[in-house]
């Protein structure tokens, strides 16, 4: 291996973790800003959605034999309406969470809203085994098997699809957030939300949209992370979502786009550091250095590499 | 004997001490009564007990000093692997081990104090989960130190029964040791929230600014904070260590860190008592009392529920429960009074 192909398979492993990674943090980011709170059940909102699609695409065709589910994709419909089901319904629950518990709870600060999310990832766990069945693993299903060769280094074709998807679906946020009346609302509220309250803007409208799409764009990222890892569990998108925690303070909470700059420098770091530190067989070291570097940037820079310093009044 | 009771045992039954010397003693006599109570029972309020310290510890960063850190889980990775390391594969003595783990404990809270000095609300949660992160990484890195990532004295190629002064220790007798650190705990706890300690970290919760300007050391109080929370924590993993004979790193990540937060926060975060109740709601609630009906994955739902429901609704806490139902019960009684004899 060449220096050149090194570097770019660095690169090309780096986006395809940044195509799940990215959606995660920009529903955790969405969520803080207008509500501001870390979400700690982005990753359940997410995984919620993810089986709602293994189960459609079960419930398609049962071996009669041994009575397992066993499904081939013939047509693409077969997977998209799962697909679509799945983000509707973590778009519908993000929305039930923030317009039955958040709307409610009166004095809350940002601790106790931490524990309401927290008390919605037991609930959540409790509740996916009672809909979904007992079975603790399912399987999601990727888009495409086959691979490409991309100058010598082998891209699955799902994770390419998918990092096409969520540019394309951040991007489109992005140009929401900035040029229609729904991106300034949520800009107001993510600054004062008393204020936009006065100023005329529906707040609870805003804060109830962020939530859905938060959960939805949780649902996508859980559905294509699990397809790409082949296996699904209840706990499966909880390292995802502390990767985005990471992501987001890295890159700063106080703007949208910084959050997305620290998950494409974290899953870069993710790529970079084993190969780095496989030369000294310290590979198991990676994650730690990682944490240490995050924590050394955030220590430097406490608004994060990408966000303004906020001064405070006393 | 009469005059005794009143000028001496009295004023000592009204003092908040007296209280937590019951607690000792209860914790004492359930030890006696192991073969009595149901296992499930008892090992629910053993575990309410240790880990009441890693909540009370944890009061003391929340409730005075405003800090949500969530690192508990660290410095409770910490106590029970030191413990682990020190007593199993340096084959020292269980105090010098007790020691060790407490002096890890206090170095590496000391680091997180100086992150808390530069970063604060959200940013302190998420860095500390981080920092968190970073010691059980560490753990399960080195194999010795953790046998991979569960250590247990009683498994294993190199078994070392628990030894201290001589005596041998069963896991039942370890709950003597959590009775004397509850009691110790709470008391050292009280103390200091009623000192002036207790009310410079007051300050410095609702404006760090401010508590500058009137001459409070910033530095040493969140340090002094964090060292005290740091050492709880520990003591709360090495019990854990000494009864449940096991530990395990997948135990002591994040989900134990929002436990104890949500511990606090149900309970009460400036009551010494609601930390108590709310651990037991987190903790023990699941094992002594859903799983006697055989919920399954209801009892789940039920506890998430609960959690949520008394955030929403008791923002003061649980504890906020008793003084509610005794005003409700003190203005139902005057009603019947004032039903019976008549209004003046």
């Amino acid at each position: 291996m060449n220096f050149a192909t090194d570097i770019l398979s660095i690169i090309i492993s780096a986006l395809i973790s940044f195509s799940f990674l990215s959606l995660a943090t920009f529903g955790i980011v969405l969520i803080f800003k207008t509500s501001s709170t870390t979400n700690f059940a982005q990753g359940m909102l997410g995984i919620l959605g993810a089986y709602t699609t293994s189960y459609l695409i079960d419930k398609q065709g049962v071996v009669d034999v041994t009575g397992l589910p066993s499904v081939t994709i013939t047509s693409p419909t077969q997977l998209i309406l799962p697909i679509l089901a799945g983000i509707l319904v973590s778009f519908i629950t993000g929305f039930l969470i923030n317009n039955v518990i958040f709307k409610h709870a009166k004095f809350t600060n940002a601790a106790t809203k931490q524990i309401i999310t927290m008390g919605l990832v037991i609930v959540i766990t409790g509740l996916i085994p009672l809909i979904f069945g007992q079975t603790v693993t399912r399987v999601s299903f990727p888009f495409s098997q086959q691979t490409i060769m991309f100058q010598g280094i082998a891209v699955p074709v799902h994770q390419l699809i998918t990092l096409i998807l969520s540019t394309i679906i951040l991007l489109t946020i992005f140009i929401l957030l900035k040029y229609t009346k729904w991106g300034l609302g949520v800009r107001s509220v993510a600054s004062n939300e008393r204020v936009a309250g006065m100023m005329g803007i529906n707040t609870s409208v805003i804060n109830s949209m962020s939530w859905a799409i938060a959960g939805a764009l949780g649902a996508l990222s859980a559905i294509t992370y699990t397809a790409a890892i082949g296996s699904m569990s209840v706990v499966t998108m909880t390292s995802i979502q502390i990767n985005a925690f990471y992501a987001s303070i890295l890159g700063g909470f106080s703007s949208f786009g910084g959050p997305l700059g620290g998950a494409f420098l974290l899953s870069a770091g993710q790529a970079i550091f084993p190969k780095l530190l496989v030369t000294w067989n310290l590979a198991a070291w990676s994650n730690t250095l990682l944490y240490v570097s995050i924590i050394l940037a955030v220590l430097i820079k406490p608004a994060g590499l990408f966000g303004k310093k906020i001064v405070k009044k006393v | 004997m009469k005059l005794y009771y009143l000028e001496k045992i009295k004023p000592f039954m009204k003092k908040p001490h007296f209280g937590f010397l019951i607690v000792g003693v209860l914790l004492v006599i359930l030890r006696l009564l192991v073969n009595v109570l149901p296992p499930d029972i008892y090992g629910a309020i053993v575990t309410t007990a240790y880990y009441y310290l890693a909540g009370l510890g944890f009061a003391l960063l929340l409730g005075y000093g405003g800090l949500a850190s969530l690192g508990t889980g660290a410095f409770v990775g910490i106590g029970a692997f030191t413990l682990h390391f020190v007593f199993r594969y340096l084959a020292m003595p269980l105090t010098l081990a007790i020691i060790a783990g407490i002096i890890l404990a206090i170095l590496v809270s000391i680091a997180f104090g100086f992150v808390s000095l530069r970063i604060s609300g959200m940013y302190l949660a998420i860095v500390t989960m981080g920092l968190s992160q970073i010691v059980i990484e560490v753990i399960r890195n080195i194999p010795q130190y953790a046998s991979g990532t569960t250590g247990g004295f009683l498994s294993g190629p190199m078994a070392r029964p628990l030894e201290f002064l001589g005596m041998r220790l069963n896991s039942n007798s370890a709950v003597l040791f959590t009775a004397v650190f509850v009691v110790i705990g709470m008391m050292i706890v009280h103390n200091l929230i009623h000192s002036s300690t207790g009310r410079a970290l007051l300050s410095i919760k609702n404006s760090d600014t401010a508590a500058q300007t009137m001459g409070i050391n910033l530095l040493k109080y969140r340090l002094f904070a964090f060292v005290i929370s740091g050492v709880y924590g520990t003591l709360a993993g090495i019990l854990s260590m000494l009864f449940v004979r096991n530990g395990n790193v997948s135990q002591i990540g994040i989900t134990f860190a929002l436990n104890i937060l949500a511990a606090v926060v149900i309970g009460g975060t400036k009551s010494v008592w609601g930390i108590m109740l709310g651990t037991f709601v987190i903790f023990g609630l699941d094992l002594a009392v859903f799983q006697r009906f055989n919920l399954g994955n209801y009892s789940l739902i039920i506890n998430g529920a609960l959690i949520i429901l008394v955030v929403m609704f008791y923002p003061g806490g649980l504890i906020q429960l008793f003084g509610d139902v005794k005003r409700f019960m003190i203005k139902q009684i005057s009603k019947v009074k004032a039903h019976i004899y008549g209004t003046e």
